[in-house]
């Protein structure tokens, strides 16, 4: 029965991608393509479970609602991306099925979004890339269901205008800091969430996501893209002091002399016997 | 809650909730190709798609999300470092930045340092944690640090008790001068850990090591609790 609830309401809606992932962990970041699945659909809620393939193979699944997926690792190129309900074969005629390319050295996010009649996903560009000194970036991803256009106040102006279901804005770049943010009616100023306290750290990417309806409170996430060191350290970083080194130092110069010597020796012995003979 | 009527016993019932799945293109060039194509193996050969592509691999690899993520862990400062493959268990200490503007360094050779400037081991974000190769006498902290291999384990203990396990992924040395940033400092999507120590010639005019040794290690995956139960 525990079993049954958790998955009702975490697994309710299982968004799995199938992707090639690179065998082993090869770090360069630039000949990989990062992807992650968010669920952002409140009619999902409802007990209906999807699976997502790429390509035929690999599987992600059980995006909870309001929450993103870790980012995957793949090779950049084509991916035919597929949806199924779970327990579905893979032969089965997918719902959707669409080609999206990735390339290297980006990010994105394949988001689900969703209203009872109808889901939607969108392949979104995220950039991870590190803001300027003392800087935050932040967007704007509007997921809630419906006609109604929301406007992002941020310490009491707007700071993204009109955003319409579905969709992603571009990032912006602002002052790091704690700020009070409220989402509203776009071009009024009335409120559908109410103020609350957002931290955009320094280093830090973040997407601002407007969810809810279908039974769901409305409200807005904060999710972090990525982060880097708010302080970045000049040089490198002076961590020994030598006494490891010194012995292996103080051998080889031994061992040097010890070899200069003998040569010496040997040359001395022969000089010796040529005058000598 | 209350006004939600939702079925709680049946909860994988293959209501008709949802129907239309549209995969639009956003940006980024994707080109939206809706249509209904079965495009795997188990069809017959006929079928006008590519060849199933499934053909010679016979298998998937399912990778779940972890539930567990560490999204939901709150923060708390590290307290110790444990990396069992080379004998590392030690305290950590704080480490901020210099007057020179350089990062600080563990006083105790056999402590290691966390850079309290950038994040917190578990959070996302590059944690940094700085330890001594050796001492003026002998081996220090990190004096294994060379030896760990891709795929090790790092543990780090927080002062809430709680445990982050990071999993090596790679090593690099690079003279002081040119340690880059980006590669240590700069911006990364899940929680990450960079192991920093001194490395090649020792210079004794300067008394310091030519090199730095950076270890990166990347948040391992939690075992996933809910995927257990059907």
């Amino acid at each position: 029965m525990l079993h049954r609830r958790l998955a009702a309401v975490i697994l309710a809606a299982v968004v799995a991608i199938g992707l090639v992932v690179l065998p082993g962990a090869a770090a360069g970041a630039q000949d990989e393509a990062l992807v992650r699945v968010a669920h952002f659909a409140p009619g999902l809620l409802k007990g209906d479970v999807y699976v997502v393939y790429v390509n035929g193979r690999l599987q992600l699944k059980g995006v909870p609602f309001k929450t993103v997926s870790d980012y995957l690792k793949v090779k950049p190129g084509r991916f035919q991306v597929e949806v199924r309900k779970s327990g579905q074969p893979a032969s089965s005629t997918p719902v959707i099925a669409a080609t999206v390319r990735l390339e290297a050295g980006r990010a994105y996010t394949v988001a689900v979004f969703g209203q009872l009649t109808s889901v939607k996903a969108m392949l979104l560009d995220d950039d991870v890339s590190r803001p300027g000194s003392g800087k935050s970036k932040v967007r704007l991803i509007q997921a809630l269901p419906g006609d109604q256009a929301v406007d992002l106040a941020a310490g009491g102006d707007v700071l993204f205008a009109g955003a319409k279901f579905p969709s992603a804005s571009d990032y912006l770049e602002v002052q790091a800091g704690r700020v009070e943010v409220e989402v509203r009616k776009a071009g009024s100023g009335d409120v559908l969430a109410p103020a609350r306290a957002v931290n955009l750290p320094k280093g830090a990417v973040s997407s601002l996501v407007v969810v809810g309806g279908i039974g769901e409170k409305l409200e807005l996430l904060d999710i972090r893209d990525s982060v880097a060191s708010a302080a970045a350290p000049a040089g490198g970083v002076a961590t020994g002091a030598g006494g490891t080194a010194s012995t292996g130092g103080r051998r080889f110069a031994t061992l040097f002399l010890l070899g200069l010597g003998v040569v010496a020796l040997i040359g001395f012995v022969l000089a010796q016997q040529r005058s000598s003979g | 809650m209350e006004g939600r009527p939702r079925p709680r016993r049946a909860p994988l019932r293959a209501g008709a909730a949802v129907g239309l799945l549209a995969l639009a293109a956003a940006a980024c060039g994707t080109t939206a190709a809706p249509r209904a194509q079965p495009a795997q193996a188990g069809r017959p050969a006929a079928t006008t798609g590519p060849a199933p592509r499934q053909a010679g691999t016979g298998r998937f690899t399912v990778v779940d999300i972890p539930i567990r993520s560490w999204r939901r862990l709150p923060p708390s400062p590290p307290v110790r470092l444990e990396i069992p493959a080379i004998g590392v268990s030690a305290r950590l200490v704080r480490l901020g930045l210099g007057p020179d503007g350089r990062m600080q360094v563990p006083g105790d050779f056999q402590a290691a340092g966390w850079f309290t400037g950038a994040a917190e081991p578990g959070q996302l974000g590059p944690a940094v944690v700085a330890g001594h190769v050796d001492s003026r006498t002998g081996p220090a902290v990190f004096y294994r640090l060379r030896d760990l291999h891709p795929g090790d384990l790092v543990r780090v203990v927080r002062a809430d008790r709680r445990v982050v396990r990071f999993v090596v992924e790679s090593l690099a040395r690079y003279p002081k001068p040119d340690l880059p940033g980006d590669q240590v400092y700069g911006p990364t999507t899940a929680p990450a850990l960079r192991l920093i120590t001194c490395a090649g010639t020792f210079d004794r005019e300067r008394r310091s090591y030519r090199d730095n040794l950076v270890v990166s290690a990347t948040i391992a995956a939690e075992p996933q609790p809910g995927a257990a139960g059907r």
